[in-house]
């Protein structure tokens, strides 16, 4: 009897699961208790990342002494260190512009408070909210590149959907090359983008916001390209997996433009 | 009072893990762990009510489609709860035995379900990248879980022995 009882309380709860996913799939009020409740979560995500960010800053360290005691040994590579930096500065000076061009989109600068506690979805809290002028639909970027777009808020804090998130959708275009696809979010770090046939996407190609009407801006960097699937005739597209520029653990601020 | 305060220790300590591991690492799922660690000393209605809540709990705290997480860690506590009547948990490899089944329980019904939302994520990326080292890490974290329930049911007993 008791354990006819337990069997229909959990098909009530597995009804109940798919009835409360079937009501809030893709339902913008579903990330509202997300951002009330961050600062729970807020604690632990310094914490974690003051230790990783203090381990980072050992390696770079030994790395760097190390580079340091190769780099006096030999002065005939000054040459090449110097095309190197030519590079360099053209390369900086192509981001200046691109920066200068969305500065002019910018709403606000966000502290990153937490991380979504989940390994499927990935969502970053920030600390800013509807009294600074966060609203949804406001498209968050990185030093790195494109991060995501702001989904829900409260009035201190705004959620952020990143693009590695199952639920994201990106058009990308490969910087250099013609036609454009679409990145779906595979977490933890990762887009799957899909390309029509005529478009060849190749290792280490760069992925950018193609823009067209969407949400994101156009240019912003989104991510490399680090596996392209094999190409089967009669396939509808190319499917390759990018690798996403911004490291969507380590950010301590993301800055908000209008889409 | 003690249950929540384990849960919320366990949400605490899974948001630094999460900040503290590399970007391509997903972290241990302590959400998991508390619900199977402290629903195998409750009776089997408990403790599919404690998955259920911790579920939706995570659910709300992620900011996705709510049921996703809460259907996995019910189904992680039916399978659990009907485990313990065959299994021993106390007993290490009977314990490892229920986790793990309890584990492919969970992942069952998040698949499941993500499925029926029409989510489009490769099942490969899903195996490998996530749910391989997410049962890793997990399973890493299995010995501290049995320490610190060792523990409070020490101290549980020699309070119940002074009074």
């Amino acid at each position: 009897m008791k354990l006819a009882l337990v069997r229909w309380l959990f098909l009530a709860l597995v009804v109940g699961c798919f009835a409360l996913a079937g009501l809030t799939n893709d339902q913008t009020f579903a990330a509202e208790p997300s951002a009330r409740i961050a600062p729970i979560f807020a604690v632990g995500h310094q914490v974690g990342q003051s230790l990783r960010s203090a381990y980072d800053l050992i390696n770079e360290r030994r790395d760097l002494r190390v580079k340091n005691r190769i780099l006096q040994g030999e002065n005939t590579r000054l040459a090449s260190e110097n095309e190197r930096l030519a590079l360099e500065v053209g390369r900086l000076s192509r981001t200046l512009a691109v920066k200068v061009r969305q500065s002019q989109q910018i709403v606000a600068t966000g502290i990153v408070i937490s991380a979504s506690p989940s390994s499927l979805y990935r969502r970053l809290e920030i600390g800013l909210g509807e009294r600074d002028g966060v609203e949804e639909g406001l498209v968050a970027t990185s030093y790195a590149g494109l991060v995501g777009t702001v989904v829900a808020g409260s009035s201190h804090t705004a959620t952020i959907r990143t693009l590695a998130d199952p639920e994201s959708r990106v058009a990308v275009r490969i910087l250099g090359k013609s036609g454009q696809g679409i990145g779906y979010g595979q977490p933890p770090d990762r887009l799957r983008v899909e390309f029509p046939p005529r478009v060849q996407p190749e290792l280490g190609d760069v992925l950018v916001s193609a823009g067209g009407g969407g949400i994101f801006p156009e240019g912003i960097r989104v991510g490399t390209i680090v596996e392209v699937l094999p190409f089967q005739d009669g396939e509808v597209s190319r499917v390759a997996m990018a690798v996403i520029s911004s490291p969507l653990s380590l950010l301590q601020e993301v800055v908000l433009l209008k889409p | 009072m003690r249950i929540l305060g384990m849960v919320l220790l366990a949400v605490v300590a899974q948001a630094g893990l999460q900040a503290s591991l590399p970007e391509a690492w997903p972290p241990p799922d302590l959400w998991f762990l508390v619900v199977l660690f402290i629903g195998s000393r409750l009776p089997a209605w408990a403790a599919l009510l404690l998955g259920f809540g911790v579920g939706l709990g995570q659910d709300l705290a992620v900011g996705g489609t709510w049921g996703v997480h809460a259907l996995g860690l019910t189904l992680a506590a039916y399978v659990g709860s009907e485990l313990v009547r065959w299994l021993p948990w106390e007993e290490s490899m009977g314990r490892h035995a229920i986790l793990l089944v309890s584990f492919l329980a969970k992942w069952g019904g998040i698949v499941l379900i993500l499925l029926w939302l029409g989510v489009e994520i490769s099942p490969q990326f899903l195996f490998f990248q996530v749910f391989l080292p997410e049962l890793l890490l997990t399973a890493i974290m299995v010995p501290i879980f049995s320490l610190i329930a060792g523990q409070i049911k020490r101290q549980t007993n020699r309070a119940a022995i002074y009074e």
